[in-house]
């Protein structure tokens, strides 16, 4: 079994439905003979309630999905639940977040604290509320590459770039507001980063 | 090059209505229902605010008699409102005798192209060379496209961030004319798109 943890603010006020269809969208290719998953929604996004659960993994690896506001040194829903103080709680973890910015100074802090591999964002992410589903989708597009296929998560980061290359000359070949979208792609694309260990498979993370 | 939507409004009292040689020097290189006239700064900085959605070159004098207002506050009127609008100062002075507040003023927000009235051809190609850059600046084409979505469109939420902020198309625009934080970052994303299409050798060339 693989252990996945989560995170999920679906009650933002600006973002909550963006965030609840990108778990979904997850969601929809986990395997129950294959992954024990806890889902943690807004009001269980704790720093209390993530320690609570990874120590619950005695030190194993397992996946954890953030998906909620951030910014450098946070990831964030109606508190700070992921910073530096708790970084410890990563170690041995494939951590993969939309949160903006916290590509740089939070990720190097949980690499620090053996994270065993950081997929997120370091500058600003951007979501144009017509084209959800496609900002979505792409966004998704690595780990639910890496939870199908027994590839390098380093090779998933990859496709997930070709992906977002494809979604961006499907969407530029189309009208102004399409090219909009396609240019917040571009950036969301060219801030995507992969930290620490890119060789990691599906089959690492299998406990059990 | 389409030039035909492009006004060319001529706010300077020191020309001759309609007789001025330089009116006749723009008549001959433009089409005459394209220029516009006023005398008196006011009006003619109504008339441009009036008509923001329109692709406008403004000619302006910098000294205006009192009452009105003067170039250098006409100016910065408009490009508070708007970056459709493409500016050329025209006076007969020298720089060192323009205040240095009105020439740093008019340098930060990047349209200072001070010419004397009486130089007709270097005036005419200004004007050339302001509406290829009308046509062809990222902020332009964006106020141009965003101006053409409807009022509710203009005003439901557009763009997200997931560092928890929003804008509408409304507050797009407005940014793009301040040219501050979204309106800048958007240009900047459409400029990354055409780099990035170009790297990869998708751009389609048109001619």
């Amino acid at each position: 079994m693989i252990n996945i943890l989560i995170a999920c603010d679906e009650n933002d006020l600006d973002l909550g439905n963006y965030f609840h269809q990108s778990y979904l969208h997850v969601f929809d290719v986990l395997d129950p003979q294959l992954v024990a998953v806890i889902t943690l929604q807004s009001i269980d996004c704790t720093e209390v309630n993530i320690n609570l659960h990874t120590s619950n993994y005695n030190g194993n690896p397992f996946i954890f999905i953030g998906l909620s506001h951030g910014n450098e040194e946070q990831l964030v829903s109606h508190e700070v639940y992921v910073s530096e103080s708790n970084a410890v709680s990563f170690a041995n973890s494939i951590f993969y977040t939309c949160a903006c910015l916290c590509g740089s100074s939070l990720a190097q802090k949980l690499i620090e604290q053996n994270c065993s591999t950081f997929v997120g964002y370091n500058r600003t992410v951007y979501v144009i509320e017509d084209f959800f589903d496609v900002f979505l989708t792409c966004q998704n597009f690595a780990i639910r590459s890496f939870l199908t296929n027994d590839e390098p998560i380093s090779v998933s980061v990859e496709k997930m770039k070709g992906y977002y290359d494809d979604e961006i000359d499907r969407l530029v070949a189309g009208d102004i507001n399409e090219t909009i979208a396609a240019a917040n792609l571009v950036s969301n694309r060219n801030c995507l980063v992969l930290l620490g260990n890119g060789n990691l498979t599906r089959s690492d993370l299998t406990n059990g | 090059m389409n030039v035909a939507p492009v006004k060319i409004i001529v706010i300077h009292d020191g020309l001759i209505q309609n007789d001025d040689p330089l009116l006749i020097a723009l008549r001959d290189r433009f089409s005459g229902s394209q220029i516009t006239h006023f005398v008196n700064s006011n009006e003619g900085l109504k008339f441009v605010l009036d008509n923001l959605k329109q692709k406008m070159i403004v000619l302006l004098d910098i000294n205006f008699s009192r009452g009105e207002k003067s170039g250098v506050e006409v100016f910065e009127d408009i490009r508070k409102k708007t970056s459709l609008v493409h500016i050329i100062m025209i006076t007969a002075r020298n720089l060192a005798e323009i205040k240095s507040d009105e020439l740093i003023s008019m340098i930060n927000h990047d349209a200072l192209a001070l010419e004397n009235a009486s130089n007709y051809p270097e005036i005419v190609s200004l004007v050339e060379k302001a509406m290829y850059r009308l046509e062809v600046r990222v902020d332009c084409i964006l106020e141009e496209w965003i101006e053409t979505q409807s009022i509710e469109d203009r005003n439901k939420p557009y763009i997200k961030m997931s560092d928890g902020s929003q804008y509408t198309l409304t507050e797009v625009l407005e940014s793009i004319r301040q040219q501050t934080g979204i309106g800048i970052a958007l240009e900047k994303n459409i400029m990354k798109l055409a780099v990035d299409l170009l790297v990869r050798q998708k751009a389609k060339l048109n001619d």
